[in-house]
């Protein structure tokens, strides 16, 4: 019994890194995204381009694998930076690493949102008089924003089970804790993980739901 | 326009290349021993295993291996810095600086022994057989065209490919050892070719594998301690491997964790 309980508070210890991870990038890359999805959109064709194939690498290789050039990557090639020792540096080169697959994911889903406000708008703004930025932010942003909660919503919950990824490069995670269990022949802990991960999608489906309905502006 | 971006790819791959280039002059292990006493620490990759790296009931950590690593540190000059890493990627973790050996119980074969700098053996393990209670077998002829599991790129798969009987069974990779007892429990496959030290520690008495049993012993295979390739460190440590064995030390720390040494 008391074994039980070591094992949870274990587990739940481990979660927390899940969420920390979870959260980091979030923060992170919610508006790293939007910077991106302007640079897709950008008029300069050069920077068009390079942001574009940059995309194009990011969502075109497993996250796995881009965690473990971002982690091993420095020290193979030699360079003279180096992630910090100990667990924190292997939590941070995860955390960037999380941080630039998202944002490139939510780069697009802010692009398909911004162009699928009707032209129409931006010249009648325009005949108005008022400028670009004042048209994006008084016009275009809060309708994008009510359409992509959606798609967001979707990759914020993919994002809470992919935070166990970065036990590749040796971050303690929820899965990664409970192997140590299954390494000694236990193996209930294992599937206990599953049980964090409903829990936490279960409140972002309630969070996102009520959401959309609180942004279902426009409607009456 | 579109020779500016014709340039800008081709200046990309140069440099990419130059440093490919670059990285494949810098990954030599030579003066390790000097790079390791200017840290003052020696970081040693580990995998949470019992008997050899792991915590005990009261959250400290020990194991045959971590106990030996803080003496040879001690005799080296340095401090021992236990980083948890992932098995899967130790060599890449070695190469990449972020540790400077793995001491985790690791079996000596020769394609190691090409890629990375290792110690003389110092314990012994086997690969042993394993199968559910009540299964019958009188040899390795009895898994002919059944299915056997075991660790991608282990011992337990070279000793199913290397043995006449063996290579005519079914064989599954798994990434994980551990994994390979739990399609042994859900009935998946018939058998498993594990580690010796582990199958003990993970069978029987409090476990959830109460009803898997060892029914053989194959391949004998002994432990060794790895550096990256060239390094001095290694040398050294078998230095005071040898003294360890004269002082009785190893002994007294094979009985403690109930290992075999090598001979």
């Amino acid at each position: 019994m008391n074994e039980i309980s070591v094992i949870i508070s274990r587990l739940s210890e481990s979660f927390l890194l899940n969420c920390k991870l979870f959260a980091l990038t979030l923060i992170f890359s919610l508006p790293l995204g939007l910077l991106i999805a302007f640079g897709s959109m950008s008029r300069f064709r050069p920077l068009r381009w390079l942001v574009r194939t940059f995309v194009w690498i990011i969502r075109g290789t497993p996250l796995m694998l881009q965690l473990i050039i971002m982690f091993f990557g420095p020290g193979l090639l030699g360079l003279s930076f180096s992630w910090p020792g100990g667990a924190s540096g292997r939590f941070i080169a995860a955390t960037v690493a999380f941080i630039i697959n998202y944002a490139c994911y939510f780069s697009e889903i802010y692009r398909g949102g911004i162009e699928s406000i009707p032209k129409g708008q931006y010249e009648a703004g325009q005949v108005l008089g008022m400028t670009k930025p004042q048209i994006f932010f008084h016009v275009t942003l809060l309708q994008v924003i009510k359409r992509i909660i959606p798609p967001v919503g979707n990759e914020v919950m993919t994002l809470v089970k992919d935070t166990s990824l970065a036990r590749i490069i040796a971050n303690k995670e929820i899965i990664m804790m409970a192997g140590e269990y299954t390494n000694k022949g236990l193996i209930w802990p294992l599937f206990a993980t599953g049980i964090y991960f409903l829990v936490f999608i279960g409140v972002l489906t309630i969070l996102f739901n009520w959401l959309e309905k609180k942004l279902s502006y426009f409607r009456t | 326009m579109n020779k500016l971006n014709i340039k800008k790819i081709m200046a990309l791959f140069v440099s990419l290349t130059l440093i490919f280039a670059l990285a494949a002059c810098g990954l030599k292990g030579k003066g390790d021993l000097s790079y390791v006493k200017n840290k003052g620490t020696l970081i040693i990759g580990y995998t949470n295993y019992a008997p050899m790296n792991y915590y005990d009931e009261d959250g400290n950590f020990t194991g045959f291996d971590t106990e030996l690593a803080i003496l040879v540190c001690e005799k080296l000059g340095v401090q021992p810095e236990f980083v948890e890493i992932n098995w899967d990627t130790k060599e890449v973790e070695l190469n990449a600086k972020s540790i400077d050996c793995i001491w985790n119980g690791l079996t000596i074969d020769d394609e190691r022994k090409a890629t990375m700098e290792i110690t003389k053996p110092y314990v012994k393990n086997a690969q042993v057989v394993l199968m559910k209670e009540g299964a019958s077998y009188t040899g390795t002829e009895s898994l002919i065209g059944k299915t056997v599991v075991a660790e991608q790129g282990s011992a337990g798969e070279k000793t199913i490919l290397e043995d006449a009987n063996l290579s005519q069974a079914n064989y599954v990779p798994k990434t994980l050892q551990t994994d390979c007892l739990m399609e042994l429990k859900a009935g998946t496959v018939d058998a498993a070719v594990l580690d010796l030290t582990l199958a003990k520690t993970m069978t029987g008495e409090g476990t959830s594998y109460q009803d898997i049993v060892i029914v053989d012993e194959l391949a004998e295979e002994y432990y060794g301690v790895a550096f990256r390739k060239g390094s001095d460190i290694c040398e050294e440590v078998n230095k005071i491997f040898d003294e360890f064995l004269a002082d009785g030390i190893m002994e007294a720390l094979a009985e403690k964790y109930g290992l075999e040494l090598a001979e």
